[in-house]
This record gives structure tokens, sequence and C-alpha cells, in this order.
């Protein structure tokens, strides 16, 4: 019998009183690439953080090519084959692919290190593994796709057998995964054992060989993909069926309700971040602002809500010009709701309990009014109504909203945010880091506000999301908008092309 | 970027503990300085609330670090660390003051409202500088209200000295006339409870309502709490940084004026033994909550007589309060103290 690459037994991690890994058996062979799925929060990241010597503080025992290991620190991982590559890479940017590959282990000559040897040995390892890629250019020149590159011949370069690959394809575009895929695929021919971290399932169908479900810290479930479709891995990791195809009523547009005319602005660094926007929004529809993350999107929906300063251009909301000393608030006034895509720091205060964070959007309303007082009787009813109506599990409004999971959260925001009835809601990122269970219920409460009439900005960096909710779909790269298709006409394909900044030829 | 000024929210029991600590630490510089640990301490409880006079002194001190604590807790509730109570309170007095000297021949129930009026307009205006500073030009409001503490200091010396010197004095004392007596606050009789405690209670209690009631009072929580939020929320934050400042220094001038009229009766230059830091320290220790506030007055206003008291018999400095003040102040905010705290959660499990 060939040895196991990875072997993983009883491996328990808690965090105080949170179990993360409860007792977990993870198997995975040479040769194969091998998925681990889950939702957010599964547990998948921190069993892999343990195997990679990350977390030390766990139960259980581990074998790697059936030696028993212990690590203390990520180094003693990597002298036994295991690599890693994080969500956000770790790269210089100011220097060049060579430099950033061997910056691990460098070769020296005369006590420097040895930039020609570099290069030699990033080609080498380059055209073995079929990763092309220029040696000398600058990491702060590459696409985000070639970056992820660099990331992995770092990881091979210093020996790595065993690959771990957190969330790849998060930052990258349709074609970028594609050609993702195609590196995987090689590497494991080439013998080495991928496991592949992800909630996507088309990629597991795509690429892996098995797949081991995480739910809530436990695995649930170990196939061989063969004999799965997406959706029972989905049933797998949710514990029940999960419907994301939604069903919405025709398109009618009506009469415009956001009109943005060249608008530009910059991020909170300084740099342009929106330039030249202009497209209206109208009753009864979605607009799906389609995009790879970091071209812009969240400055656009800040832009839009008043939060952040305009250098150019004019936004209408129900005709009227936003725009005077408090934009939010004059928003908000003309109908705005505004789900942010960082519900975090900005859609949430942390430190409020879960009354004062409904409250916050609607405390001016005359139904908490009680003179010159707010009538805080009142808005406890009026909360936990909303909260039963959206199904938020909570235990007092008076808790801290930080006492939520990611989902409960943001369905309490999405409870907040409709409680005004907006005639435009701003989605960004509305199912960010949340479980497939709540964004069915958040999917469905976006197309029953849309078949109310009201007017609805997504902005999503899914493309399955904006696939399934938009009307039309806008798409953004480097601040502008370069292309705008109809629901009917668009494809994944062109949409992809279009997020990398390639206009179609016509 | 600025500073973004947030408090951090203190456990009962944490202060608690700090308290018991600086007191034990407190002991131990008795003993090191050759005293009897227990007379130390019977001095210092006969001292704050032994006999009438006792409390008197206590209510007088109290009263005080009150008004000053409600003027910081307001600027922390705000999100801004205003360190300038001490020049606020400067200006306060020295405007209450003159409105006192030379508004002569008004009643009582005019003249004593108008000087506090001058008190926490002088306040105000001392504050609204720092303030607009901060929100049209971004400028760090601890290091302005800081150092204007010191413009105020020496600026209402020299106005003494220069202008208001009265007559008759050695030269080494800078002082002002006394107020007229009717810009003095009411006595009553042999009972400890001065006017100016009966309005910082009254203020304490607005206090409360203003922050758990009132929509001011939520959007000034808000902005405090995340003012990222607050503004998505539709929350003008420079409003709300504004009129804090500006309420905070209102009430500072008004300690300002109230320890002139109730306590001192002129203005002697540099009169205040740091009231503006103390009440920062009751805020801090109060958690900037209204009953909070109240209840670490009254501790530091017991420490502060009782140390008095000790000096005056036992021949121990008043330093010493000082030093257990410090102290106290250090533990609750070394973070290391949460140790002790085992409802608290570690860090969570997430992905």
């Amino acid at each position: 019998m060939t040895k196991l690459a990875v072997d993983m037994q009883q491996i328990t991690v808690r965090f105080g009183k949170v179990i993360a890994n409860n007792e977990v058996d993870f198997q995975a062979e040479w040769g194969e690439v091998h998925g681990l799925v889950g939702e957010n929060g599964a547990g998948k990241t921190t069993l892999m953080r343990v195997l990679y010597g990350m977390y030390t503080h766990h139960e259980g025992t581990m074998l790697i090519n059936g030696e028993k290991v212990a690590f203390s620190s990520p180094k003693d991982a990597i002298s036994k084959g295991i690599g890693m590559v994080h969500q956000h890479f770790s790269l210089v940017p100011s220097m060049t692919v060579a430099e950033n590959v061997v910056i691990g282990r460098p070769p020296y000559k005369k006590g420097l290190i040895d930039l020609k040897k570099s290069e030699q040995i990033v080609a080498q390892l380059s055209a073995e593994y079929g990763l092309e890629i220029d040696p000398k250019m600058r990491v702060s020149d590459l696409t985000v796709g070639l970056q992820q590159r660099v990331e992995i011949l770092k990881a091979l370069y210093l020996g790595a057998e065993i690959l771990i690959m957190d969330e790849p394809t998060a930052v990258l575009t349709p074609q970028e995964i594609k050609q993702l895929m195609e590196t995987l695929r090689s590497l494991k021919e080439k013998g080495k054992c991928i496991i592949l971290i992800t909630h996507k399932l088309a990629e597991v169908r795509m690429v892996t060989d098995r797949i081991t479900v995480m739910r809530a810290g436990v695995v649930t479930a170990r196939v061989n993909t063969a004999d799965t479709d997406e959706k029972k891995i989905a049933m797998m990791m949710v514990g029940r069926e999960v419907i994301l195809e939604v069903d919405k009523q025709p398109f009618h547009p009506g009469e415009t309700v956001l009109s943005l005319k060249n608008i530009s602005c910059f991020d909170r660094m300084g740099l342009p971040a929106v330039r030249d926007v202009s497209f209206d929004v109208h009753r009864g529809e979605v607009v799906g602002i389609a995009g790879v993350q970091g071209n812009g999107q969240s400055e656009l929906a800040d832009a839009v809500a008043g939060l952040l300063p305009l250098s150019h251009g004019e936004v209408f909301l129900n005709g009227k010009l936003m725009s005077g000393g408090n934009v939010p608030l004059l928003c908000r006034e003309n109908g705005m709701g505004h789900i942010h895509d960082d519900r975090i720091h900005v859609g949430s205060a942390a430190d409020l309990s879960i009354r004062d964070n409904f409250l916050a959007a609607m405390y001016r309303s005359d139904a908490v009014k009680k003179g010159p007082f707010l009538d805080y009787s009142k808005a406890n009813e009026i909360v936990e109504e909303n909260v039963k109506k959206y199904k938020v599990k909570i235990g007092k409004i008076t808790d801290e909203i930080s006492s939520l999971s990611g989902g409960n959260m943001q369905k309490l925001i999405i409870a907040r945010e409709m409680y005004m009835q907006p005639r435009l809601l701003i989605a960004s990122q509305p199912t960010r880091g949340v479980d497939i269970g709540a964004t069915e219920f958040i999917y469905q409460q976006i197309i029953h506000h849309r078949d109310q009439g009201n007017a609805v900005l997504l902005i999503s960096n899914e493309l399955s999301e904006i696939l399934a909710l938009s009307d039309r779909i806008l798409v953004i790269y480097k601040g502008s908008i370069i292309g705008e298709l109809d629901r009917a006409q668009a494809t994944e394909d062109k949409i992809g092309l279009l997020m990398a900044g390639i206009r179609p030829e016509t | 970027m600025n500073f973004e000024f947030r408090q951090r929210k203190i456990k009962p029991s944490i202060i608690a503990l700090s308290i018991c600590i600086g007191l034990v630490l407190g002991t131990v510089f008795v003993l090191l300085g050759g005293y009897n640990v227990l007379e130390v301490y019977s001095y210092l409880i006969r001292g704050s609330l032994g006999s009438v006079s006792a409390l008197s002194s206590t209510i007088r001190w109290t009263t005080a670090f009150l008004l000053c604590g409600i003027a910081s807790g307001i600027a922390f509730k705000g999100g801004m660390f205003n360190m300038g109570t001490e020049g606020q309170l400067y200006m306060g007095a020295i405007s209450a003051t003159l409105v006192g000297i030379y508004c002569k021949g008004l009643p009582a129930i005019a003249h004593i409202p108008l000087c506090m009026l001058a008190g926490m307009v002088a306040g105000a205006i001392w504050a609204s500088i720092p303030a607009l500073l901060r929100v049209y030009w971004n400028t760090s409001e601890i290091v302005v209200t800081l150092m204007m503490n010191y413009i105020a200091i020496n600026f209402t010396s020299f106005l003494v000295k220069e202008y208001f010197l009265t007559t008759g004095v050695f030269g080494d004392s800078l002082t002002t006339d006394e107020l007229a007596a009717t810009a003095r606050f009411p006595v009553f009789g042999g009972s400890p409870i001065s006017f100016g405690f009966i309005l910082g209670t009254l203020l304490i209690i607005a206090y409360i309502l203003f922050f758990t009631k009132s929509k001011r009072g939520f959007e000034i929580k808000v902005s405090g709490v995340n003012p990222d939020f607050a503004k998505f929320s539709g929350i003008s934050v420079n409003k709300v940084r504004i009129s804090v400042m500006l309420m905070s220094g209102m009430v500072a001038g008004l300690a300002g004026a109230a320890e002139i009229m109730g306590v001192q009766g002129r203005f002697l230059s540099g009169f205040s033994p740091d009231f503006g830091t103390s009440g920062m320290l009751v805020a801090l220790l109060g958690n900037s909550s209204g009953i909070g506030i109240y209840i670490s007055a009254i501790f530091m206003g017991i420490l502060k007589a009782g140390s008095l008291t000790l000096e005056r018999s036992a021949g121990v400095s008043r330093a010493l309060a000082v030093v257990i003040q410090a102290l106290i102040i250090c533990f609750v905010s070394v973070k290391t103290l949460k140790v002790f705290d085992f409802k608290k959660k570690e860090g969570s499990g997430k992905e």
C-alpha cells in the first residue's frame, strides 16, 4: 500500500469555548487534487493552518508521507514539503518575480543574492511545471493571476510536494480560473498532492478527484467527485437542499430612480478609483456591477451613497441632485438603503447592541418619536418584529451585534435597510462571508424588493451572483464601466473578457 | 490620519480590582515611609466621612470632580479626547469672576445665573477652537486642547496681574477682588450639602437622560463608537464633534465658575489643583456613564478630603492620594488585568 501524503487523525482545535475543528480526520493522497469544501466558518482554513504549522495548540496526530510529525511553526511544515498559497498574497511588489520566488532561501554569491542564478532557477521551474512567467518582471506590473503564479512558484522552489491553496479563485477572472485549474492538473500529474480549499462548487466539479466536506467543525462527507454533483455537495455543506435559482417576475423597468452623470472619485489613499461613470437604474430592475475585486467597486458604492466625495460628476436620486453638507443623510431621506460591503467597520458598530444598530438607520422616523426623545419601547417592538420577520437568530436585542455570526449579522443589516422600504437599494457584496443558507435568503429578499417595483444596484465579485440576480449587467474595470450587457446576451465568457479589460472587437 | 479616540469599555470588576491594588500598593508606600498603616487609613476615613466638616470637605472636592468628570464624559462619549477641560475651567472661572465683581447691583437670583452663564460661554468658546481645528483641518484635538491649557492658565494669570489685581495684597499673590455677595452660591446652614453639589447632581440626571433617551444622545453615542458607521447612517459626525466639544467646554467652564462662586470667592491665579485631569480620571473610571461618573467622583472626593486631613494630622504628604489615584488609573488601563476576567472570550475560530 502506498503511503498517504497527508493523514490527519482526530484533530481538535479550540479557540476559547469555540471548537473550530472537532475530531477531524483528513486524508489526501499523492497525485490528486483534493477539494476541502464547506461554508465560511466550517473550519476548513483552521484545519489547513494546523497542517501548515500555523496553529500548534491542537489535539490529534498528523502523518506526512507515513511519518509522524509535530510542527511548531510553518518553517517545520515547509521542511516537510508543505506549501501554502494564502488568500492574500505575501509578495514584495517592487521586487522582480525571480527575487520574490527565491526570497525564502536565496542563492548567494560573495554574500550577495545571486540574481542571475535566481532568474535561471525561476526559468527552470516555470518550464518544468508549465507556469509561464518572465522572471525579470516586477511583481507590481503583474496581473493578479500572474501574482498567484509567483506564489505557487515560491512554494515549489521551497520544495513543496503538498500544496495547500486557500480560496485561490476569489480574486481571479473566469479565464484566469481556467488557467489555474490547468496548472493544478499539471502539478497533479507530476505526482504532487494538492489541497484546494473552496466554497465554489463549480471549481470542485472541474478539478478535484476527491472531496472532503466540512460543516460546523466536523467532516460530514468524503466522496469521489465523479460520484456526486453540485446539488449533492451543496446539500452536504448546508445539511439541507439549497435553491439558489430565484424566480423572478418578468422584467418591466419603470422610471429612473438613480442616475449617475460622469462621476469620478478618489479612494482613501488619494488614487483615482472611479473614472467617469454614468448609468441609470430604473424601478423594477436589478443592475449588476461585475468586476474583479479591487477595480473600484467599493468606491463606486461609497460615491453613490455620499460616503466618498466626488471629484467630478453628479448623482441624482429620484431626480434630485445629491449634494450639500450631509449627503449620506440626503440619500437616506430620498429613499436609499445601503448594504455596505464592509459590514464589520461601516455597516455596523460592533460595540453597540443589536437594537441600537438597527435603530441607527431609522431613529429619525416618526415611528419612534416621542417629543425630543426616542421611544425606546416602541423601538424594541419594531426591532423584535423585524428580527422575527427576517429570521435573524439572536439572543436578546440588547446583546452586542458582534455576538452574531456573519450570516445573521447580514440578515439583520438587510432587515434594517429594508425597514424604510427604500426606492433604491445598494447591495454591495451582499453575500460575502455568508453561508449558503443565508445567501439563498438574501437572494430572495433582493428579488422580492425588485418585484415590488424598487430599484436595486447590485455590486458583486461573484459572477454567479450577478448572473442569478441582474436584469442588466455592467462590467467595471480599473474604475470605468467598459461594457454593458442585457441578462439575455450575457454569458460567463463575455463578462469574463470584459472583467479582464478586453473589449470585444466590433 | 487622525487618531480616533474610542473609549474602551472597562468592566466594573476590573475597576474594583484596580482600586484594591492601588490601595494596597499605596499602603506599601505608607509602610516604606515608616508610618502606621492603620493610623493612616483611619485618618483618611475620619477626614473624609467622620464629621460634618469632613463631609463638607469631601463634598467640596466631589463637586469639582463631578463637574469636570461630566465635562470629560460628554467629550469621550462623542469620540473626542478633550484634554483641555483644565483650560476651559480657567476661562470659565475668570469670566464668572469678572461678571461677579463688576456687574454690581443685581439681585442674587439674576446675578448667580449670569455668572454661571458667563463661565459656560467662556468654556464653550475656548473648547470651540480645537473642535473647529479638528473638523476643518483635521488637527488632533488632543494636542491642541492640551496646549491650550497652558495658554489659558497663563493668560488668566496675565489678566489678573495686569488689569484686575486687587488692592492691598503683597506682590506674591495674584488675586482679584472678592466677588459681590450676590454672586456667591447660597449656603445651606450647617448642612454639608452645597449648592454646587446639587447642581452637579442635577447635571448627572440630565446627562443620564440625555444619553439614554434623547435622539441627540443616540447620535453622539453612535458617532463616538464608530464614526464611519455614523456617517453611513446619515449622522453628521462633524456636527457631533463640534457639539460635544461645546457642551464639554460649557460644563468645564461651569465647573470653574462653581469653584469660584462656591469655594474661592475670588480668582486666584493658578487656583486649580489640576481639576481637569482629575475629571478625566473620573470619566475614565466611570466608563463615561452617568452613574459611573457620580460614584467615581465621590470616591475621588473622599480620597482627596481624607488625604488633606492626613497631611495635617499625621504629616503624611497629600501626594499619597495622588499616588494612589495614579496607581489605580495605571491598573485600570493595563490590559493584562483581563487575565483575571474569566468571562472574556478568546479569539473566535473564524476562518
